[in-house]
């Protein structure tokens, strides 16, 4: 599982390379060309260098919801089944995009990816002792869970902009609101877990009687 | 005189001495700073009071401006005037690094000798904001209500999506917040290169690297929601300033991963050379709204 875990780490961070790298690809492109009569921004050579950029990064934003997806089911499945569950929700994915829509198809690997991490965080609160986690402690596994969640629904949002703006609303607040609050839990996972341990023992006075102070 | 006050503390820092001294000046430019900024809140403030936009034919006002005190050639003050609070809490904190100390001040003063040299919010105050409602103002003296109609459609638009947007008080200032946090991370960084202060530099850059990484990320979320409402139907997927914003998320991110693997061979160097190439792609990703064109920038 460690192997696995380091793999998807490293996809993930040469992933968010490349996508930085094309970023700042991009950015020397519009200094070079920022000459173009009228300017550049709103000209038909940005939409041109826009279209390229999207085309561009597609591969990237795929391969990233795919290392997403292929983190998520780690955390509850065995990794005997981890590999066939993973191609299981592929699969299934492709073949609703062939056979319906490609939107409902990432659809179903969006949604198969957030039920899983709900049951996730649930199974974190309730103490579940059959999760795989790297990290220790309680507050730095919920602010993992709560992460990959807003992460996902941040990402599920990006995608179904273009079709939905009622939903926009609702999902982005909920994602910003996870994403925030699961970093907070991990950063500050110590200062949180002294501070739980400090308000329990208040709460809870010892019961034994304090020994004797010496004179 | 906060410039003056940092150049003092800074030359001070070096030698290690006077702390006492060293804290008086430290509060006398953070002092300043509050001053500065506590005029541009009431020169905002007079703003609304004393210049709503007005319907030329029948004299109704139709909006007043709530501009926050973070735009234009002001956002470099907001910015010092964080990073000399976080300056006070390591001044404080860590008095006895001289190292962390010395480089924390002289940010400080690098800061407050930019922002006095080459973007004063003082002179002029506003100038965009002024330029924009000049037009509007003299056509409505001037008593022709159809050419002061002409620019108060435009004026309105850009009132409420942008300077009187709940967004403009909560984007902008969670950017500023994370960059005043970021300069501790970059003397922290630097420091975890030398020999004294290796341990201590670690403890500080990720303390406010951490801080700031959210304050960043939330910040950036909040943008998008702004972007899509204000720039409906424009280009703005792509944009400079917006390319070199998720640049420097991804260094930061690359910057924190890093940090959990320092101890092992090459991760030490390599975490503090993120931290510090991190920040040289915050000042490239500032830097971008003068000087590449874009939907962001004041260029072009």
């Amino acid at each position: 599982m460690k192997k696995y875990d380091i793999g998807l780490i490293v996809v993930t961070v040469v992933v968010l390379a490349a996508l930085g790298v094309l970023a700042l690809g991009g950015t020397l492109y519009v200094w070079w060309a920022s000459d173009v009569p009228g300017g550049f921004p709103g000209s038909l050579e940005y939409e041109e260098y826009a279209a390229v950029m999207n085309r561009s990064s597609l591969p990237l934003f795929i391969a990233l919801v795919l290392s997403l997806v292929l983190c998520i089911p780690k955390r509850i499945i065995r990794r005997a089944h981890l590999v066939w569950v993973t191609l299981g929700i592929f699969l299934v994915s492709a073949a609703v995009s062939i056979i319906a829509d490609p939107l409902l198809g990432a659809s179903v690997m969006f949604l198969t990816a957030i039920a899983i991490q709900a049951a996730v965080i649930v199974m974190t609160l309730v103490g579940s002792k059959s999760l795989n986690f790297q990290t220790e402690g309680f507050f730095s596994q919920l602010g993992s869970g709560l992460l990959h969640l807003g992460t996902v629904l941040f990402l599920y949002d990006v995608l179904l902009l273009s079709t939905s703006s009622i939903s926009h609303s609702l999902i982005f607040w909920s994602a910003t609101f996870l994403i925030t609050s699961g970093m907070i839990l991990s950063f500050y996972q110590k200062e949180l877990s002294r501070l739980f341990v400090f308000t329990r023992e208040v709460q809870e006075p010892q019961t034994e009687d304090p020994k004797p102070e010496r004179d | 005189m906060a410039t003056a006050s940092g150049v003092a503390l800074a030359i001070l820092s070096a030698t290690g001495k006077a702390e006492t001294l060293r804290t008086y000046l430290l509060v006398g430019a953070s002092g300043s700073l509050l001053l500065a900024f506590g005029f541009i809140i009431y020169f905002h403030l007079q703003i609304n009071t004393l210049l709503p936009l007005v319907n030329p034919f029948d004299g109704q006002i139709i909006g007043t401006y709530k501009i926050p005190p973070w735009i234009e050639e002001e956002k470099l003050l907001f910015w010092s005037l964080g990073f000399s609070l976080v300056a006070i809490a390591i001044n404080l904190r860590h008095s006895t690094q001289r190292m962390i100390i010395t480089g924390v001040n002289v940010l400080l003063v690098a800061l407050l000798a930019i922002m006095l040299f080459a973007s004063n919010p003082f002179h002029p105050l506003l100038p965009n904001f002024h330029a924009e409602i000049i037009g509007y103002q003299q056509a409505l003296m001037s008593g022709d209500p159809n050419a002061a109609f002409g620019t108060l459609q435009g004026l309105i638009g850009k009132m409420m999506g942008f300077y009187n947007s709940t967004y403009m008080w909560t984007h902008p200032p969670l950017l500023f917040a994370s960059y005043a946090a970021f300069g501790a991370t970059l003397i922290g960084s630097i420091a975890m290169l030398g020999r004294s202060e290796r341990s201590v530099g670690d403890a500080v850059a990720y303390d406010y690297g951490r801080f700031g990484f959210i304050a960043l990320t939330l910040g950036l979320l909040l943008g998008y929601p702004w972007a899509l409402l204000a720039w409906e139907g424009q280009s703005w997927w792509w944009d400079p300033k917006i390319n070199m914003a998720i640049m420097m998320w991804v260094f930061y991110a690359a910057y924190l991963h890093a940090r959990l693997y320092k101890h092992r061979p090459t991760m030490w160097t390599a975490t503090a050379i993120l931290g510090i190439s991190s920040f040289g792609v915050l000042v490239l990703t500032y830097l971008t709204t003068y000087l590449i064109p874009g939907i962001h920038s004041v260029v072009g």
